[in-house]
């Protein structure tokens, strides 16, 4: 019975082990920053082309330095692994979910654009919309969090649906300055999350020593 | 009768897989039974054991054929995977059913 739970703990230790560089969570701090940013230049009245080819053009950026992080950092240290069928099959249902979620949300947002109004009806809180944003973000997160058993996701869920929430919530005390504190906090968490992750990671895992040929 | 009796669990002992039973290369095999594939910096992150230790208990594990290293080039760059065979997985199963009756069967 106790060899069974090794095997389990060994298994889980070397699925975590993806994640125990912290580029993720680096990652999902960026994007939320990038969404504060976003938000802020939609503000200052920045207009719609200019503000897709932001957006656009620094999450491309944020995907490539992903990659590079991967590949320079992580790969050296940990190497390649293929896990289990039981994991392979839980990432792909993540990635079905993010499709999905994704697809509905485009859809949505095509289908306001074409009717030139939101989609909720005006006799609602305005409440109602941050809220239901949130609400998507907590469960996508927490989803992905329970499946590939990526703990600190949980916070991440939180920290992605707590700025629509706050601004809406003291949407009287609206201010440039307020705005951006609702949207840097949370992402300042997560990247911090990330970079104390990283640098134990790093202190963990010097880079290993291959003698050549 | 009985004497003779504890001298057999004694003596299945010494049938335990000695390829297996050695400590880094039990490790090895334990890390290779739970995934599927993985390179040599993988299984050193895993089990902290270095290039050159590793890499000695692989080839008494390939030479045992319990494991199969499989090259391919990644981005051009030459790139080896191992993974337990059959044979070393159903040894190792093994293993595991002789460690279990052996430890269940001693005294608290």
């Amino acid at each position: 019975m106790s060899q069974e739970l090794n095997l389990k703990e060994i298994e889980r230790k070397a699925w975590t082990s993806v994640f125990s560089d912290g580029l993720y969570d680096l990652w999902l701090g960026w994007l939320l920053l990038q969404m504060g940013g976003v938000y802020m230049l939609s503000k200052l009245s920045i207009s719609d082309p200019l503000l897709t080819v932001i957006n656009f053009g620094t999450y491309i950026l944020s995907l490539v330095l992903l990659r590079l992080g991967k590949r320079l950092i992580t790969l050296p240290r940990m190497g390649r692994v293929k896990f289990n069928q039981r994991r392979q099959s839980r990432v792909r249902l993540v990635i079905a979910i993010t499709f999905i979620i994704v697809g509905l949300s485009v859809a949505l947002t095509l289908t306001a654009i074409v009717r030139q109004k939101s989609l909720l009806s005006e006799q609602l809180s305005p409440l109602v919309g941050p809220l239901l944003i949130s609400l998507f973000f907590l469960i996508f997160f927490w989803t992905a969090a329970y499946f590939l058993e990526y703990r600190r996701l949980y916070v991440v869920g939180i920290m992605y649906a707590l700025p629509e929430t706050i601004l809406a919530v003291f949407a009287e005390y609206w201010s440039i300055g307020f705005a951006i504190l609702a949207w840097v906090i949370p992402a300042a968490v997560v990247i911090g999350m990330g970079l104390i992750t990283l640098q134990r990671f790093l202190h963990e895992h010097p880079a290993p020593v291959i003698p050549a040929g | 009768m009985k004497k003779a009796e504890d001298n057999d669990e004694i003596k299945s002992l010494a049938s335990l897989d000695r390829m297996i039973h050695e400590p880094a290369r039990l490790m090895i095999i334990a890390v290779l039974f739970v995934i599927e594939q993985a390179d040599f910096t993988f299984l050193m992150a895993q089990t902290g054991l270095s290039w050159g230790n590793l890499s000695s208990h692989m080839s008494k594990l390939e030479e045992a054929g319990y494991i199969e290293v499989e090259k391919s080039f990644v981005k051009r760059r030459p790139h080896t995977m191992l993974r337990l065979t059959q044979m070393g997985r159903s040894s190792f199963m093994e293993y595991r059913r002789s460690m279990n009756q052996i430890l269940n069967g001693l005294p608290d």
